[in-house]
């Protein structure tokens, strides 16, 4: 019986497990992308879910 | 009460908030404080949305009738009861939103008529522009779910305390997912730490942060080329090839902004309820990916389609299975319609919603047909090594990927004529006649 290959998510995982600083410098350097975008926020959100 | 504010989970104010609120959730001694909390942030929400005290009162109607027919529900399990209280379920929802239906059914003097019935005026014949509930969609869904489970004697517990947070969750209240009540009820019960380590947290703040980038920055660009360009080619004129370029931007451009929205918008709220000890269900798994319409509702909004398979396929398939069990699964084509149809309806009052639903209706049921149709031909085995072929799949993808695009199409005009125009165009431009 074949071993079922890990999918590209659970490699991630642990490869980020294995490197825990690049976790770290993404979660960080994403912040400093988002802050202004949730400054800016978005008014197309309240466009598409005002139907529901 | 105040004026209704639009609701923005990629919001710096929704996010502080729920960043804040995590960092003290788990200090807090008890269950019950932890459960206080949440539901302070659920009625603040709902202070924010409810545009005045008639839509509270309405919503406190809705939701409380629905709690005490579940209990009813539980203890005496009646058919007609729980169809009766459907019945009476779905038209107050068609009033609430205002469906256009309404403007057909009712008599023409009680639609142009103008009162006031208990302090609540209604213009036009209809409560216009007065009761506005945001979530009522999912709130409906969810209820419906929770009563005919509790008629089936699924749901083993249930609190008025519990059914209100379920169905108000801050979380979940604007677009679902659509969460199980059972699910729910036993997270609530604990809300215990659901992120193991520090590597879960991190890994979930970064998800979180997609869903923003999802939301603020990928989904505006394809939504402004959409925006932009649609006007251009909106009347189906494909006189050159500029048009015909502008056409491609607009049909491919509004499929990756749905997407980066709604998938942006559950990563964010699947990750800050993770956060206060809640897991939500998973909403899309690679959408665009899927070979058909059917399996595509297992990718694309998945709770949604599953509770189209449970609450509106199965109640009409599984009396022809238990009825007919040999010719069953050669008639299950024709329910795939219907329960495709009217799950396009719920996504909105206006006609494009209707022709949306008919047109998944169309794919879902031709699928099934077609799969039908394959297995009479080629017999189990033969069927397994059409589906594996690598070339067969692709093609699939590619067919499905622009059935999905056309439907979005339908799904983005509130005006039923210019999807028409634009592929009546198409096809004239590409057969050599433009108009």
């Amino acid at each position: 019986m074949t071993e079922k290959q890990p999918t590209w998510a659970q490699r991630w995982d642990a490869y980020t497990r294995r490197h825990p600083w690049l976790l770290w410098l993404l979660v960080l350097a994403l912040a400093f992308l988002t802050g202004p975008l949730m400054i800016g926020g978005s008014s197309v959100t309240a466009v598409l879910y005002k139907d529901f | 009460m105040n004026a209704a504010i639009d609701f923005n989970v990629s919001g710096v104010e929704f996010i502080a908030a729920v960043l804040a609120a995590a960092a003290v959730f788990f200090w807090l001694p008890g269950v019950r404080l932890r459960q206080l909390l949440w539901a302070s942030g659920n009625l603040l929400v709902l202070w924010l949305v409810l545009p005045n005290a008639a839509s509270a009162v309405a919503l406190a109607i809705f939701l409380g009738s629905g709690y005490v027919m579940a209990l009813v529900l539980r203890r005496w399990s009646s058919g007609w009861l729980l169809a009766s209280y459907l019945t009476l379920l779905v038209a107050a929802f068609v009033v609430l939103k205002q469906y256009a239906v309404l403007d057909w059914v009712l008599p023409s003097a009680i639609a142009q008529s103008s009162t006031t019935v208990l302090g609540i005026a209604i213009r036009d014949g209809v409560l216009q522009h007065l009761l506005r509930i945001l979530g009522l969609s999912y709130m409906f869904f969810r209820q419906i779910h929770v009563l005919v489970d509790a008629a089936q004697g699924q749901i083993e517990r249930i609190s008025p305390w519990s059914y209100f947070n379920y169905q108000c969750n801050l979380f979940t209240i604007l677009a679902g997912p659509i969460q199980r009540f059972e699910d729910f009820e036993e997270q609530w019960r604990a809300l215990e730490p659901v992120l193991a380590d520090g590597h879960e947290l991190l890994t979930n703040c970064l998800r979180l942060e997609l869903g923003v980038i999802k939301i603020g920055l990928i989904g505006p660009l394809f939504y402004q080329a959409w925006e932009q360009l649609q006007g251009g080619v909106s009347d189906g004129s494909f006189s050159s090839w500029k048009y015909f370029a502008q056409f491609l931007v607009v049909f491919y451009s509004f499929p990756i902004y749905l997407y980066c929205n709604f998938a942006g918008y559950c990563d964010i709220v699947i990750a800050a309820s993770r956060f206060f000890g809640m897991k939500l269900p998973e909403n899309f798994n690679h959408p665009y990916l899927a070979r058909n319409v059917i399996e595509f509702w297992t990718r694309w909004h998945i709770t949604l389609g599953t509770w189209i398979r449970d609450y509106l396929f199965m109640p009409m398939y599984k009396p022809v299975v238990e009825r007919w069990p040999k010719a069953a699964p050669k008639l299950a084509w024709i329910f795939y319609f219907p329960a495709f149809a009217v799950a396009g309806v719920w996504h909105g009052t206006t006609l494009n919603y209707l022709y949306y639903g008919v047109w998944q209706g169309l794919g879902a049921s031709g699928t099934k047909l077609y799969e039908t149709l394959l297995l009479a031909r080629l017999g189990r085995q033969g069927l397994r090594g059409y589906l594996q072929s690598p070339a067969i799949r692709f093609l699939a993808i590619f067919v499905n990927l622009h059935f999905q695009c056309v439907s979005l199409l339908i799904f983005s005009q509130r005006d039923v004529r210019v999807p028409w125009h634009m592929l009546r165009g198409l096809v004239l431009a590409l057969t050599g006649h433009p108009h």
